[in-house]
């Protein structure tokens, strides 16, 4: 490019600069001719107008900084030149003295753009929205409902930065606000109770054998049932159709007639007609709550009448590391042997069960789908299990063996069914509930909106004009203020036509009232008037009277009725019966009327000074106690006022005492002041240096949300109010105790969901045809392992490597299996080993991640690199240019997705990014879709004869055992951008670890944009450096990088 | 054929339900069955986004004007030939970045997935602003997909309307009525709700004068979004006192696969429709992570769209899409079949069809796949532009506008109306 065409531009840009004086900042100074020297000289050869190397032409790329689109590139162009990444080795390079000081020039520039815009916003983040998962969990904790579920009534939440907690993405629509009301009105709904007394605790216990479910599972040959070790007599089978006429359509059915100890389940799905597998279905709980449930289970071997112990095993018989396949000593891929089958005709044999150790089965109890917990079944050994469940009325909770095989014993017609059965199985003793647990009553969630006073017993506001009736008096109440048909006729109300007249008296006290009515009827007809007394829209108990007087000889008619609360009744005579007779001339035997002279309403006395209850709360208190929680602040009078506002209008409006409350909460939950996270402490004053300090509340509520999810607890809003927290003593005490109380479950679970992307897990389902042992255990395991590793790197503030290797797994029963690890039985995550020569340890390595980075079929080097990248490296992706054709790979193995990359690398425009993004996910290649491990690929269809093809076992409970066909080698070597070769993960991990720095950097940016919901700025990288050495002597301990975050100036500044 | 509704109505019974501040829904039923029509009938547009492009050989004509020969994919519309007019050559002017123009389809905003984007209004959230207030529910954003309520409709501030994505909830809302007892309840809620917002909008509006600038965008848009609220609250009022329109249909169930979703979204917008429900509706086909129930496809949609020129991948492709075809031409075919007045549904109608992708196998946002069906045009010809120089795809949307009766001459990128495309 010529000189004068560089000046060219510029002017142009200077022209525009005038145009758009306010946005275009600083036209360019001295320090630009420099920065434009350097670019000129370094860069302009590729990225001029003529070339656009990488569709950059960095002679035409605007300085207007405070365009986001030109401040990220700018930034990237620091980025390369900083790394020494261009300009290009093969090129000129600049002195290290232009380098430093084109870079210093260009910091300057960049930090004050971005100070400027810092001002303008009062700091680097916003206020935002809650995301639906802190929604949820802010209303358990202020609710007191700890299995509250309303996110999914909340639209998905968008993304920025790789979080669902910045502000930039939480947008409010009116979609969301209407979603918003209707949410908060279900959570209140929940916390209030409808039983009127405390729920008795019982305690419910039967033999597993009783249950409709097991004897059903039972008569379809799916369980027997067992006395002791054998066959409980009893048991008949019997052939159900005629075999040999209908032999398609007949099968062995059974009918059991005797006593059983307990029953042996010997297949996971009981049949297509029982999905919901085994029940404890004789007990039904009536009353919400919590529940503790305990069950007894042992493993078996069933052997025709009787029950063996149980060997071990799951149908993967594996060599260690690699799935259970092998190169004979031809150079043959087989799968490890299996014995023969035995030679008993008519006999289904399912694959089963080798190795040394004491078997375990397990068992899955779910309720409604949704897993409650795994549990051991060890051999000949009934274990008792206990867990604690909320059940709502009518809930059953669901057993399913994970270990055994989808069918078991053949009951065809021509079958001896399970008498004739060889194989695994579960037997279940009994079963038992006890509950309702019911701590305290009125129960937490009701105590939480109205005290521990009854709602019924709150007061509610006075009708102003109505007659009051004082404790112990009677009232008269006045027949003109009866509304409804009819009229008065001078001292008398009279109803003429069916319908109610009513009135309102103002009930001094709750209690029992009594209602008296004096009147008379006008006959007509041949029975006397009807009326009924009313209150609200009830009749009074016992309150139907026939009217059987004349006038002149009116009678008393009283009837009683309850008020809850003081405050306005109403009360109304209904006349049913209206009759005109008109064969009677006589105007008195005409037409049925009734007339009333006088009706009074009687208050029930006092109660016992001593029996009175504290006075309870007004709705003004229970507001303002409520709203301080909300809030997470104080709140003072004024603010209340317009949520007390709509309490009073809906009162008076007749609106029950606790329906008007729950009006103003749902108000308080639909405020900005609930919603928004970031107005605790007010609105942050402006500094003229940017960055303000958060107050004491709203600091309380970043670190409550960073590591709980959700709102702070008294002990933090009691810090905020002394104005202590920001003590870094006591922030230090506090993030201990945080991580310490169980609510940080919520920080591993979605702080891994979410920089994991472990919340992809079900995107995609793994192909049954190709991965046909992926079943629900090994899902639940998965995440459970991610999190638990999570939670371990925080409790022991492991080092960073961690991350990317480490000496032991965290790993169950079925991780064993995939992993290829021996020893290990049971449900439980454990502390394992590492054997040597395996490649596990670390995150990379974990099914779970592996998953996520993979679709249902194939995985795609590109798309792991590209996870490596944002996740680990805290590298940002640039999007592909477009007009390039993607890269992805070929399940049919036509061509190798290797062959793919590389053809897709020879582009040069593609070649700059792959170079970073493909080596990572190439050294995760020996890892398939649910991260087992690989050395050859598994392909779609059938192997034709002589193709190399796999046996492969489903997962007992969900599939039978495939025959895969396999296609070439996985190589997993490559090299990295800057020339660093690795052959294998062992190898790049390798690589990986000689920056421990890079890897904590990383860590320390996430959690920053995790923790303050806003990116991370140019300017904002000194900090996360001063994070990264102080965590240094830690080896860059997990806890150590939390609690330096949270001792960081971007923490604690708006 | 199907007539919408047999029992004429009095429109003074209308009138009376209403109230003075609502216009009439003008419902067939409020018409003689064979006369004239009082009034205009009502006009309605649906906006249909299929996110990972439509393969272009198999879809666009080779020759412009009434001649064309059908191709594959037209095929499956053949009954409609007169009744449709194929675009080639379109684009919206600006709009890039691959997937990130879905949110773009129907707003044309320009340069989605940038830092510095902001969406503004959709299509159908234009129109609602003007004619939302005449039916039941103002515009109805609609999608199919594996998970996620992403959708093709934007408010004026361009914040998303997350779509419905449960065929079975939205019958609910629009056709099963409750008792009395209820209605008069949900007034009553709906009065509460109003006098919350007017709570809480009082307090969002005291903090917007405090804040800095970042901020107060945030707290705009939920002052925005509460007095949305509030306005279609006062609105939802007088409807919850109508009776909801009867349907002789059963709740639908909420299948899991591609085609019996598609199929349920559109007999959705179908009933919707007859019973003058909405007249704007938006649907977001979402294919990512499809593959199931098919015919002649096994391999996840997305990984299709980058068929990279492979013959098996192409062949899945056009099954995948040609499934998605089928769809639309039965939904077609229901309009046309029912008769509105003197006319059909069809006519009424406006059925957008496009992609946000002109080649989804490298994330091309030129030269986008675009059909119009219905809705009361001279149509049954290939409009094609120029495939370097694509003509603004917005022209199109105003004259929707237009047709639909809006006075707009002007939307998003727009430089005019389509040329070419005259109304019947």
């Amino acid at each position: 490019m010529m000189k004068s065409q560089m000046r060219n531009t510029f002017l142009q840009l200077a022209g525009v600069a005038l145009l758009f004086a306010p946005i275009f900042q600083a036209p360019l100074c001295a320090a630009d001719k420099g920065m434009t020297a350097f670019i000129q000289q370094h860069c302009a050869d590729c990225h001029d107008a003529d070339n656009k190397k990488g569709n950059l032409d960095l002679t035409a790329l605007p300085t207007d900084f405070a365009n986001p689109d030109h401040l990220a590139k700018w930034v990237q162009v620091f980025d390369r030149i900083e790394s020494g990444e261009m300009p290009p080795k093969k090129k000129v390079q600049p002195t290290p003295a232009a380098r430093k000081a084109f870079l210093a020039t260009l910091t300057k520039q960049l930090t004050a753009t971005e100070g400027r815009a810092l001002t303008a916003d009062g700091g680097r983040t916003s206020v935002r929205r809650m995301n639906r998962v802190e929604y949820e969990s802010t209303l358990r904790d202020l609710l007191g409902l700890p299995l509250l579920r309303v996110q999914e009534s909340l639209p998905e939440d968008g993304q920025q930065f790789g979080f669902d907690k910045v502000a930039g993405a939480l947008d409010i629509s009116h979609v969301q606000m209407t979603k918003y009301l209707q949410a908060a009105d279900a959570a209140l709904r929940q916390a209030v109770v409808k039983a009127v007394a405390r729920p008795e605790t019982k305690i419910w216990r039967e033999p597993a054998a009783k249950q409709d479910t097991m004897r059903s599972a039972i008569a379809t040959h799916n369980a027997v049932p067992l006395a002791g070790r054998a066959l409980a007599t009893g048991l008949k089978t019997h052939v159900v159709g005629n075999p040999a006429s209908d032999y398609g359509n007949t099968y062995r059915g059974a009918t059991f007639s005797g006593e059983a100890d307990s029953a042996a389940v010997l297949t996971g799905v009981i049949g297509a007609h029982q999905p919901e597998g085994i029940q404890m279905d004789h007990f039904r709980p009536t009353v919400a709550g919590w529940y503790r449930v305990r069950f007894s289970i042992w493993s078996l071997r069933w052997e025709r009448t009787k029950a063996l112990p149980a060997v071990r095993g799951l149908v993967r018989n594996f060599t260690a590391f690699s799935p259970p396949y092998f190169k004979n000593d031809a150079g043959q891929w087989e799968f490890t042997r299996l014995p023969e089958p035995k030679p008993e005709a008519g006999r289904m044999e399912n694959v089963e069960f080798y190795g040394a150790t004491k078997a375990t089965h397990i068992i899955r109890a779910s309720l409604k789908g949704v897993p409650l917990g795994y549990f051991d079944a060890p051999s000949f050994q009934p274990k008792t299990h206990e867990f604690k469940v909320w059940l709502n009325p009518g809930e059953r909770i669901s057993f399913h063996a994970m270990t055994l095989p989808s069918s078991a014993a053949h009951n065809s017609g021509v079958n001896d069914g399970v008498v004739g059965y060889e194989g695994p199985a579960v037997a279940y003793d009994w079963f038992e509930a006890e509950g309702p647990l019911v701590d305290q009553w009125p129960p937490e969630s009701q105590r939480r909106l109205f005290g521990a006073t009854p709602v019924a017993a709150y007061p509610r506001p006075m009708l102003a004009g109505a007659p009051t009736v004082e404790a112990g008096a009677t009232a008269k109440l006045p027949l003109a203020d009866f509304k409804g048909p009819g009229q008065m006729l001078g001292e008398e109300r009279y109803l003429n036509v069916n319908g109610t007249v009513t009135t309102t008296v103002n009930c001094a006290v709750p209690g029992e009232y009594e209602m008296a009515v004096t009147a008379f009827e006008t006959h007509a007809g041949n029975e006397a008037a009807k009326m009924t007394l009313m209150v609200g829209d009830n009749e009074m108990p016992h309150g139907r009277f026939s009217v059987d007087a004349l006038r002149g000889a009116a009678k008393t008619f009283r009837a009683k009725f309850r008020v809850e609360s003081a405050g306005p009744v109403t009360v109304g005579v209904q006349f049913v019966n209206d009759f005109i007779d008109e064969t009677k001339a006589n105007p008195f035997e005409h037409d049925r009327n009734i007339y009333f002279t006088k009706i009074e309403v009687t208050a029930p006395k006092p109660p016992p000074a001593d029996a009175v209850a504290a006075k309870p709360a007004d709705h003004r208190s229970l507001l303002l106690g409520f709203a301080t929680r909300a809030f997470r602040r104080p709140v003072t009078g004024g603010e209340l006022a317009p949520y007390a506002a709509i309490v009073a209008a809906e009162m008076e409006r007749g609106t029950k005492f606790e329906e008007a409350m729950l009006a103003g909460y749902k108000a308080i939950l639909c405020s900005p002041d609930f919603l928004f996270i970031g107005l605790e402490s007010g609105v942050p004053p402006r500094s003229a240096k940017g960055l303000a300090r958060l107050g004491d509340h709203a600091l309380a509520s970043r670190l409550s949300y960073f590591l709980w999810n959700s709102m702070p607890d008294a002990t933090l809003l009691d810090l905020a109010a002394q104005r202590t927290l920001a003590q870094s003593a006591t922030l230090k005490a506090q993030v201990e105790r945080m991580l310490a109380d169980p609510r940080s479950e919520r920080f591993v679970e979605h702080f891994t969901d979410e920089w994991l992307e472990l919340k992809k897990i079900d995107f995609t389902t793994p192909d049954p045809a190709l991965y046909p042992e992926f079943d629900p255990w090994l899902h639940d395991s998965m995440l459970e392992e991610s999190r638990a590793t999570f939670r371990r790197l925080l409790t022991q503030n492991r080092g960073v490597r961690e991350l990317i290797s480490s000496d032991t797994i965290l790993i169950n029963q079925r991780l064993a299996e995939l992993y290829g690890i021996r020893d290990v039985n049971g449900a439980e995550l454990r502390e394992v080993k590492v054997p040597a020569g395996s490649p596990r340890g670390g995150f990379l390595t974990q099914a779970s991640v592996l998953k996520v980075t993979a679709n249902g079929t194939a995985t795609s080097p590109v798309l792991r690199g590209v996870w490596v990248m944002e996740r680990i490296l805290g590298l940002p992706r640039q999007p592909p240019p477009s007009n390039i054709p993607a890269v992805e790979p070929d399940a049919t193995g036509a061509v190798t997705i290797r062959q793919m990359i590389e053809k897709h690398r020879a582009d040069a425009a593609c070649a700059s990014c792959h170079a970073k993004m493909d080596p990572p996910g190439m050294a995760l290649e020996s890892f398939d879709v649910i991260g087992g491990y690989r050395d050859r690929y598994r392909l779609a269809g059938n192997a034709k004869k002589g193709e190399p093809s796999v046996e492969i076992f489903g997962s007992g409970a969900w599939q039978n055992r495939a025959r895969i066909r396999l296609g070439s080698d996985v190589d997993a070597s490559g090299e990295l951008a800057d020339g660093q070769k690795f052959a294998d993960l062992n190898g790049y991990r390798a690589l990986l670890l000689k920056d421990e720095d890079a890897l904590a950097r990383n860590v320390a940016r996430q959690l920053i944009i995790y923790a303050t919901g806003a990116g991370i700025r140019f300017s904002d990288r000194n900090a996360i450096e001063a994070i990264v050495a102080k965590t240094k002597a830690s080896q860059h301990g997990i806890r150590s990088l939390v609690h330096e975050v949270v001792a960081s100036e971007l923490f604690q500044t708006k | 054929m199907t007539h919408i509704a047999t029992a004429p109505l009095s429109r003074r019974t209308f009138l009376r339900a209403a109230g003075a501040t609502l216009a009439l829904p003008f419902l067939d039923a409020m018409r003689p069955a064979f006369g004239q029509t009082t009034a205009a009938a009502p006009r309605r547009m649906i906006s249909i986004c299929t996110n990972l492009g439509v393969l272009e050989r198999h879809f666009y004509p080779a020759t412009a004007g009434h001649d064309y020969a059908l191709t594959p994919y037209l095929e499956t519309l053949k009954d409609f030939r007169e009744h449709f007019t194929v675009f080639s050559g379109t684009s919206l002017p600006g709009v890039g970045g691959g997937h990130s123009a879905e949110a773009t389809f129907l707003t044309g905003a320009p340069h989605p997935g940038t830092a510095s984007f902001r969406n503004s209004i959709s299509l159908d959230q234009f129109a609602a602003e003007q004619i939302g207030h005449q039916t039941r529910v103002a515009a109805l954003p609609l999608v199919v997909s594996k998970s996620g309520n992403q959708s093709l409709s934007f408010t004026g501030s361009g914040v998303m309307l997350p779509a419905e994505r449960s065929p079975a909830e939205v019958f609910k809302a629009l056709f099963i009525a409750g008792d009395a007892a209820s209605v008069e309840k949900q007034v009553e809620n709906l009065r509460t709700g109003r006098s919350i917002l007017d709570a809480v909008a009082a307090r969002a509006a005291t903090l917007q004068k405090q804040v800095g600038a970042a901020d107060r965008e945030r707290l705009d848009q939920y002052f925005t979004s509460v007095r949305e609220v509030e306005r279609r609250l006062l609105i939802a009022e007088e409807w919850e006192r109508k009776p909801k329109p009867k349907v002789d249909v059963a709740v639908p169930k909420d299948p899991e696969y591609l085609p019996e979703k598609l199929a349920a979204m559109y007999d959705l917008a179908y009933l919707a429709f007859t019973t003058d429900s909405t007249r704007l509706i938006t649907l977001l086909v979402k294919l990512d992570g499809f593959s199931e129930h098919i015919p002649g496809v096994s391999t996840d949609a997305h990984n299709l769209s980058h068929h990279v020129e492979r013959e098996d991948k192409l062949k899945e492709l056009m099954n995948l899409e040609l499934a998605q075809f089928q769809k639309l031409a039965a939904f077609l075919k229901r309009l046309q079949a029912t008769a509105e007045g003197d006319a059909n549904l069809l006519d009424r109608t406006q059925v957008l069809y496009g992609s946000n992708l002109g080649n989804g196998n490298n994330h091309d946002n030129k030269n986008l796949p675009v059909i119009l069906a219905g809705g009361g045009f001279k149509h049954g010809q290939h409009l094609a532009f120029d495939k370097t120089n694509n003509y603004p795809l917005s022209n199109l949307y105003v004259t929707m506008l237009q047709r639909l009766g809006l006075e707009t001459g002007k939307f998003s990128s727009s430089t005019g109306t389509m040329r070419g495309l005259e109304m019947a």
